[in-house]
């Protein structure tokens, strides 16, 4: 393995966490993860060392993501993500208390809108700076605040909701 | 400067200038309800990167692994073979000579606690209506996907989901001493069929497209449904013994289902 492959390699747990928040199901998740990947080496010479891999291949998710989107509202297929989703946070949190809180908070990230569960994702789950966020996907800071903003008012609505 | 949700999630976040975090402090210091925000917005934080922070403990598939070294042998996007198990079985195996085919297993069949699995079928990327529940390793027929997850974890007594994807029907040892677990697919593609348990995952003996009711998009059945005749053949030849019970069952799963 190359130096660029092994930060791939390193990135893949956190590509996986974010493929799940968009697919909302583990197999296609790593579905997207592996052609993420695939495109990534295809056009590793587009990426600018020194610059951040996580953001540059979390753009080239999204866009994979899209694609896929597409092709499946292409070809008639339903899309059934939102009926039911894969519990991704509570494998292995320790104890019961934070295990249901964990899954509140998966499940009322997975009813949002998919552009606000992006940037939500990108900036309190993987900690992207809004900047960063933004670039890898492609749009204007402004839009970028605003989705997170209506995310997290969503957010903290749904889970006071769950507390009740 | 007037206070809004931007700028306070803005300063939460670390992401504000100087001038904004200065009108935020002045109003955090006179405002406790803009305190409560601000708090709020720093909890949520806390909260989502807490709760996703576990996934990045899992092991990771060898197959992104392998995607990552540059190896593509094993693209989502090829067809996975789904199609007359039971013919590519007969061609690789001779038929053996058929124990009393007493369909006792199939009593156990019925009584045996719905075992499901609530989640998705696994749709391939950018292929149109293929389950690949179950894929071509090396000439061999593996279950992968929900499938997979299902036969590893799925044990009798446990408390269905509403929405279950795959159904495990009767666990029970094959003559070769392996673990093989009956199952269905209860949602896409209807298949049933009987996989057994070998060093590198579930191999998939036999399978056939489910008759009976019809699987619609969305739709999906709550009654068992009868196994299809090439899937029980393969049951009765391959079964040694009754079936486990749900507690040998828990105790195969903790053994990972090896013997």
């Amino acid at each position: 393995m190359d130096p660029f492959q092994r930060e791939i390699v390193d990135l893949l747990p956190r590509l996986r966490r974010l493929a799940r928040v968009l697919a909302r199901d583990y197999a296609d998740a790593d579905d997207l993860v592996q052609l993420c990947v695939e495109r990534a080496l295809e056009r590793r010479n587009q990426w600018r060392a020194g610059s951040s891999l996580d953001s540059w291949m979390f753009r080239i998710m999204k866009n994979a993501w899209i694609d896929e989107t597409r092709a499946r509202t292409r070809t008639g297929r339903v899309m059934e993500t939102g009926l039911e989703t894969d519990q991704i946070a509570d494998a292995r949190a320790p104890d019961m208390e934070t295990r249901l809180a964990a899954s509140a908070a998966e499940r009322a990230l997975s009813e949002l809108p998919e552009d606000q569960r992006l940037a939500v994702a990108l900036v309190l789950i993987e900690g992207l700076s809004y900047r960063e966020a933004a670039e890898a996907l492609e749009v204007p800071m402004g839009t970028l605040t605003s989705r997170l903003v209506r995310g997290r008012m969503a957010l903290q609505e749904r889970l006071e909701k769950a507390e009740i | 400067m007037q206070i809004t949700e931007d700028l306070l999630m803005a300063y939460a976040d670390g992401e504000a200038d100087s001038e904004t975090r200065a009108a935020v402090e002045a109003a955090m210091a006179r405002d406790g309800a803009i305190r409560e925000r601000v708090e709020a917005h720093r909890r949520l934080r806390g909260t989502m990167a807490g709760a996703f922070r576990p996934s990045l403990s899992e092991p990771v598939p060898e197959r992104l692994l392998a995607a990552a070294r540059g190896e593509r042998s094993q693209r989502p996007s090829r067809p996975a073979e789904i199609v007359d198990l039971a013919a590519v079985r007969a061609r690789k195996t001779k038929p053996k000579a058929p124990p009393a085919p007493s369909r006792a297993w199939l009593q156990w069949a019925a009584l045996a606690a719905c075992v499901v699995v609530g989640v998705f079928v696994a749709r391939g990327l950018g292929q149109p209506g293929v389950t690949p529940m179950i894929g071509d390793r090396h000439g061999e027929l593996m279950a992968q996907g929900a499938l997979a997850r299902a036969l590893d974890l799925q044990i009798a007594g446990q408390e269905p989901p509403p929405n279950p994807v795959v159904r495990i029907g009767v666990s029970f040892h094959s003559a070769d001493r392996t673990f093989c677990r009956t199952f269905q697919v209860l949602r896409g593609e209807a298949l049933a069929g009987v996989a057994c348990r070998a060093p590198n995952g579930w191999q998939v003996r036999a399978t056939a497209a489910s008759t009976g009711e019809s699987v619609n998009a969305g739709g999906y059945r709550t009654a068992a449904s009868p196994l299809p005749p090439a899937v029980t053949a393969t049951v009765d030849a391959i079964i040694a013994g009754s079936p486990l019970d749900a507690q040998a069952e828990a105790a195969a799963k903790a053994k990972d289902w090896r013997e």
